[in-house]
């Protein structure tokens, strides 16, 4: 009977240790490591050939298919960002009147995902957690018919496009040549602004003007 | 992950309750703290970090002083942190990313285990062993591109060739000892990159009598 004790605490040892010694691969990580940075582009486009380009003098905010238009102190941080970092590359930063060769669009893109919890263990147990004689009505149970809820969670993106208005008018529309896409933790921040959208440049090399 | 920590523990409390009065002795419970190192395509591929989050343990059944038989399960978890990269992906999309990758095992086989110099007047002596076992492994694998990413289950065959010494401690009735060994693990598996889970592990635990 002692080796089966002893036996029942080894156990309760190892579950403990099993589920207290795995990571949470997210939890270990920095805001900074949290987020992602894709880019794509037009292969076939020689971004030599641009010259110009203007930046859009606010950024859209896009929320389940609906948009507005806003100019936070954070969205004019990315604005300047973008501008900085395409002057870096070689590119002349005109104003929108003087047919830049480049448009680019700068956006916030909110995603709302909801999902369901279930709720039965909390209901199941709710005379444990509120003894009814509280209620003045000792020895009654509870009966409760909901068992889930409901939650949402919203996360933000942003979202760079450079657009061809070079040749828009020969081609009848506007190409998007590159686009680059932020996402993760505190990335709407004004003072992280700069080193995320060089982080999209930086990871595109062919995007110069040289 | 919580699922498979389950499955374990049910399968050491199914064997646990299960035990009848009718053996002498000959039921033993053996629990290990271990080490894992991951080899081949785990080790080149996701996972180069020695593990040093992992336990096991066996319900074996002695048929004779050199030779027993018992069923063997654990736990062993894998974590990677690479520093942000720039990874390719299809087309011509570029992504630059902290890549964290994670592997939890929960082998479940049968395990034999044979004492080459141990005899009935032996039991007090060190005594070397070597053990073979095969089952499958419970798999989760976990890949994260920031904060986004999640986790896969699957089972995969999984072998074992092991030794090690035996380090006797208490008397000859309860023969309570300290295990020390080493175990080769082979486990075919895959998906992307990977082509197997091998891993060489390392353990250190008790052995005691249960009946």
């Amino acid at each position: 009977m002692k080796s089966k004790n002893l036996m029942l605490v080894g156990m309760l040892a190892l579950g403990a240790l099993f589920t207290g010694c795995t990571k949470d691969p997210v939890a270990n990580l920095t805001e900074d490591e949290s987020r992602i940075y894709i880019t794509d582009h037009d292969s076939t486009v020689n971004f030599s050939s641009y010259k110009t380009f203007s930046v859009s003098d606010s950024v859209a905010v896009i929320n389940e298919g609906r948009s507005s238009k806003e100019i936070t102190a954070t969205d004019q941080a990315f604005i300047n960002a973008v501008k900085s970092e395409m002057q870096a590359k070689g590119f002349t930063l005109v104003s929108k009147g003087s047919t830049p060769n480049l448009g680019i669009n700068v956006s916030r893109i909110y995603n709302t995902s909801t999902g369901i919890i279930s709720y039965n263990n909390y209901y199941n147990n709710y005379g444990g957690y509120y003894d009814p004689y509280y209620w003045g009505y000792g020895g009654y149970g509870y009966y409760s018919p909901y068992s889930y809820a409901t939650y949402s969670i919203t996360e933000g993106a942003l979202s760079i496009d450079i657009l061809d208005l070079k040749d828009a008018a020969s081609t009848n529309r506007i190409n998007v040549i590159w686009t680059g896409l932020i996402r993760g933790s505190g990335i709407f921040n004004s003072s992280a602004a700069q080193d995320q959208v060089k982080a999209l440049f930086t990871q595109s090399p062919y995007l110069k003007n040289q | 992950m919580k699922k498979n920590i389950s499955i374990f523990l049910s399968i050491m409390a199914v064997c646990m309750f299960s035990l009848s009065a009718s053996a002498q002795q000959r039921l033993k419970m053996e629990l290990d703290y271990n080490i894992s190192s991951p080899l081949g395509s785990l080790k080149n591929d996701f996972i180069n970090k020695t593990s040093f989050r992992g336990g096991s343990g066996e319900l074996s059944y002695t048929f004779s002083p050199k030779f027993s038989l018992g069923l063997h399960s654990g736990f062993q978890s894998y974590y990677q942190k690479y520093d942000r990269q720039v990874y390719k992906l299809s087309g011509n999309q570029t992504v630059s990313a902290v890549v964290s990758n994670t592997m939890e095992i929960v082998p479940v086989m049968l395990r034999g285990t044979y004492f080459p110099t141990a005899n009935l007047e032996s039991a007090k002596k060190i005594q070397p062993y070597i053990s073979a076992g095969a089952g499958f492994n419970l798999v989760n694998y976990g890949q994260y591109l920031g904060e986004f990413g999640g986790t896969e289950s699957s089972t995969a065959f999984a072998a074992q060739a092991g030794a090690g010494i035996k380090i006797p401690f208490g008397n000859r009735y309860n023969q309570t000892a300290f295990k020390l060994g080493a175990t080769y693990n082979y486990s075919s598996y895959k998906r992307n990159e990977l082509t197997n889970l091998n891993s060489v592990g390392f353990n250190a635990g008790v052995v005691f009598a249960l009946k």
